[in-house]
């Protein structure tokens, strides 16, 4: 079973580009090192709310909490191998290479998105 | 192959302009992601681990050389310069940007292509025989009733909010190639005492979670019926189908829990309502289909090319590529030609665009321009004269597309995972990178002979395991990955699915297993037999415990 | 609920009644949409009372049973308790195939680029919650009724048929 942790950060998928992204406290970054971390149970509920309000808000798809360990230099990396697959951001067979640009973009109530005409 | 009318066109860019308003409507907030899901599977758009990704329709697994080079050239200005041929014959892009995706199906329709039905609750891309037209033993192109279905089943108003999704596959083959036994609905072409051209009806066919052979609903429906007995399938199936429970939609479990007569019964008391329209008969309109599948006016040759009995008798290495990755033609003088995708550590079905434009090439060269796509990941040429073998050959060494490993223990089908697939719940691709590094030698490939090793990375076996002589199905186990292996799996016409063999396998142990399995076979079989006579004679027990026997 | 018909957002003077209310009287609005039980318990005295009778059925009710009282109704609508669940369109393209010649309703959760697949299999009027026409206005129920032109099957309605199209080009 998967190993619980009092910690979480939460992520989802930039809609318009399809990348993994964390919810940071400068909004949604590429980088999870960089996520926020919710401690405990009432903080991650909180932390997803937000997210959800962004995915309420058309920027983001497919909120979830991800359960990290928090490493020397307090960040945090995931404990599943599933998501320590998906914060890698390319197949586990490639060679190293950087990962997608970063998006960001603030987070939070903005007020309506805009009508994007693609 | 089918060109488009104007109608098809038509359909085509409406279809395009459609999908265009419905990501604006998405991107304003109009569709919410509930909303919009099914309407962006339908066209072919999954979101996965990484990012998005494109299933382009490849009808029935035939292209032309344009239509490769258009997906190359897709490939590298939307995507990351590769693509990935699929077990349905189709091609998948992994890298799309959702804003960019309606460009992308204008550019696709362009060469008659998209990504209509590769996904969703709906009939997806019909499946056929991947030497449709060619192959030696066929008795009719399964081609023709392909496309007819393809577009009888196209944005169909009654049938596209099914269940769960739907595959369906012909062959017309005296050997089925075409996996029919495991689909929705298979069919075989065949042929009554009175020579009348018509089918013989499979349904309930499936992997998955539960894999099922499929039942014989007919033995023979005329051609004239084909659509109005299908629809009847569709009408049982849309009425009374399962929708409590998503791992219990599919047909199969249908057929199943119903029964195979109450099944058939169901099937014929539908199709016996259902009014004849005589105004078009579907005759007709096949007859106009099959036009576009005349075969091609072939050279007369003589059978043996005196050109390539040379190069075979100089080159060694040509020589074995020849006697694994060519397979008997109906015309003389002509050759099946599969250009493996399969090289040693390569991730099973990719390749980069330039591979992709080499292959249009060769196609352009010795093929007529026509490639197809198996359901084995693997690239065919299907009209290649004996005397230009070698010549292309050449051709494909310099693009690495000439491993000499057809069918044979490398030629691994590999869904792509958890490396790129959300469901996905271990990775596929490095256990068959790890097997084709260890079985790299093609001296021992050729002796171990013909053995299909079919890995999934979840239970939603889009690697086909079930149907291997050896099947990996990756699976979590106490936080890390494990895989079980299956043995005797056959998706032929003697259809078997695979057992399991016992305790799963730690990622880094497959291999090791595999290879103990393997020199067990080679120690233990008789003159002439492969691997899987040598499991049928000495039977699952025995064979599975070499798996787990001590170095 | 709102109602769309032919692209736009309509009026609808059917009425579901009260359950607990007595409808059986000449107060009670002339046109009712009853539950099945309703109709198959109430519906020939309801006809007599001179109330023009429609059914609503649950997507899992055989088509065929209905049509011993085609004569009697002038609606029947058709329940879809999610957008995914397609047992209506069958429903309906039953019905027409039947005979019926009344007004065709799929009722509940359709979004707006179902619109056309509902029409060609026989529907006439789509029924949604309020809080799905906002977000949903009529202009993308237009939209999406016009989105494809032309339709590769035969035997049902709407869209231009492309066989037909082939044929006549002959």
């Amino acid at each position: 079973m998967a190993k619980k942790s009092a910690f979480n950060i939460v992520t989802a998928n930039h809609l318009l580009e399809g990348h993994s992204v964390f919810l940071s406290e400068d909004g949604w970054t590429g980088d999870h090192r960089a996520a926020r971390i919710a401690s405990g149970p009432e903080e991650a509920a909180e932390l997803e709310a937000l997210a959800q309000a962004d995915e309420d808000g058309n920027r983001v798809v497919g909120v979830y909490l991800v359960a990290v360990e928090v490493d020397e230099s307090g960040a945090p990396e995931p404990i599943h191998y599933r998501e320590k697959m998906r914060v890698r951001a390319r197949p586990s067979f490639w060679p190293d290479a950087p990962k997608p640009r970063p998006a960001r973009f603030p987070a939070g109530d903005q007020g309506k998105a805009q009508h994007v005409s693609i | 192959m089918y060109r488009y009318d104007e109608f098809d066109h038509q359909f085509v860019r409406e279809r395009v302009a459609q999908f265009r308003g419905q990501v604006e409507r998405r991107l304003s907030g109009a569709l919410n992601e509930e909303e919009f899901k099914p309407l962006r599977l339908m066209n072919g758009l999954y979101l996965q681990l990484h990012a998005y990704m494109l299933r382009v329709a490849i009808p029935y697994g035939t292209l032309s050389s344009r239509q490769m080079r258009k997906l190359a050239d897709i490939a590298e200005r939307y995507d990351r310069g590769y693509g990935h041929f699929t077990t349905r014959q189709n091609i998948q892009l992994n890298w799309p940007k959702l804003k960019d995706v309606p460009d992308i199906l204008d550019e696709l329709a362009d060469v008659e292509m998209h990504a209509i039905q590769t996904s969703g609750n709906c009939i997806r891309n019909v499946t056929a025989d991947p030497y449709s037209g060619v192959a030696a033993d066929e008795i009719a192109d399964p081609r023709p009733t392909c496309e007819l279905l393809r577009q009888w089943s196209s944005n169909h108003p009654e049938f596209s909010f099914l269940p769960r999704k739907f595959k369906i596959a012909v062959t017309g083959a005296g050997a089925d190639r075409a996996v029919i036994k495991f689909h929705d609905i298979g069919l075989r072409i065949v042929e009554s005492d009175e020579g009348r051209v018509g089918y013989e009806v499979w349904a309930g066919g499936g992997l998955g979670r539960t894999p099922m052979i499929g039942i014989k609903v007919r033995d023979f429906v005329p051609a004239v019926d084909l659509l109005r007995y299908v629809e009847a399938i569709m009408r049982v199936y849309n009425a009374e189908g399962r929708r409590d429970n998503k791992y219990k939609a599919r047909i199969k479990i249908l057929v199943h829990e119903k029964g195979g007569e109450a099944f058939r019964d169901a099937v014929e008391g539908e199709f016996a309502r259902i009014p004849l329209d005589e105004s078009i008969p579907v005759e007709k309109e096949l007859a106009r289909i099959q036009q576009f599948f005349t075969p091609p006016a072939y050279e007369t040759l003589p059978d043996t090319s005196e050109v390539l009995a040379g190069s075979l008798a100089a080159q060694p290495d040509f020589a074995r590529w020849v006697r694994v990755n060519t397979r008997p033609h109906k015309a003389p003088g002509y050759t099946i030609a599969v250009i493996s995708l399969k090289p040693t550590g390569g991730a099973p079905g990719d390749a980069t665009a330039e591979q992709i434009r080499a292959m249009a090439a060769a196609a352009d060269k010795f093929s007529l321009g026509e490639l197809r796509v198996s359901a084995e990941q693997n690239i065919i040429l299907p009209y290649v004269k004996k005397s230009d073998l070698h010549a292309l050959w050449q051709d494909l060494e310099d693009g690495e597309l000439a491993s000499a490993n057809a069918e044979l223990i490398s030629d691994v089908v590999a869904c792509p995972g958890l490396d790129y697939c959300a469901l996905a719940t271990a990775r596929s691709i490095p256990i068959a990178q790890e097997i084709t590094e260890r079985f790299a030698d093609p001296a021992l490939q050729e002796k171990i002979g013909p053995i299909r090793i079919k890995i999934s990375g979840c239970i939603n076996a889009c690697g086909h395991h079930h149907v291997g002589d050896i099947g990996i199905l990756g699976l979590e186990k106490t936080g890390a990955e494990a895989y079980q292996i299956t043995l005797g799996g056959d998706p032929t016409d003697s259809a078997a699915i695979g057992e399991r063999s016992g305790p799963g396998f730690p990622a880094e142990g497959v291999a090791d297993a595999i290879e103990k399995l393997i020199h067990f076979y080679l120690e233990k079989r008789r003159d002439g037999e492969n691997f899987r006579q040598t499991y049928q004679r000495l039977g699952h027990n025995v064979m599975k415990e070499a798996l787990y026997a001590a170095h | 609920m709102p109602l769309i018909r032919d692209g736009h957002f309509a009026g609808d003077d059917w009425v579901r009644p009260d359950p607990d209310g007595a409808f059986v009287d000449d107060a009670s609005p002339d046109k009712l949409l009853l539950p099945l039980s309703v109709f198959l318990e109430h519906g020939a005295a309801l006809a007599e009372a001179g109330k023009r009778l429609g059914v609503e059925i649950s997507n899992d009710v055989d088509p065929d049973s209905l049509a011993p009282w085609f004569g009697r109704l002038h609606l029947i609508s058709v329940l879809f308790p999610k957008s995914a669940d397609g047992r209506g369109y069958s429903i309906a393209t039953r019905l027409r195939r039947l005979g019926y010649k009344g007004e065709l309703r799929a009722t509940g959760r359709l979004i707006a680029d179902q619109y056309a697949l509902a029409r060609s299999c026989g529907f006439d009027t789509v029924e949604i919650s309020g809080a799905q026409a906002e977000r949903q206005p009529e202009a993308h129920w237009l939209e999406a009724e016009r989105a494809m032109s032309l339709a590769y099957q035969r035997g049902y309605g709407q869209l231009r048929n492309i066989l037909s199209a082939r044929w006549t080009a002959r």
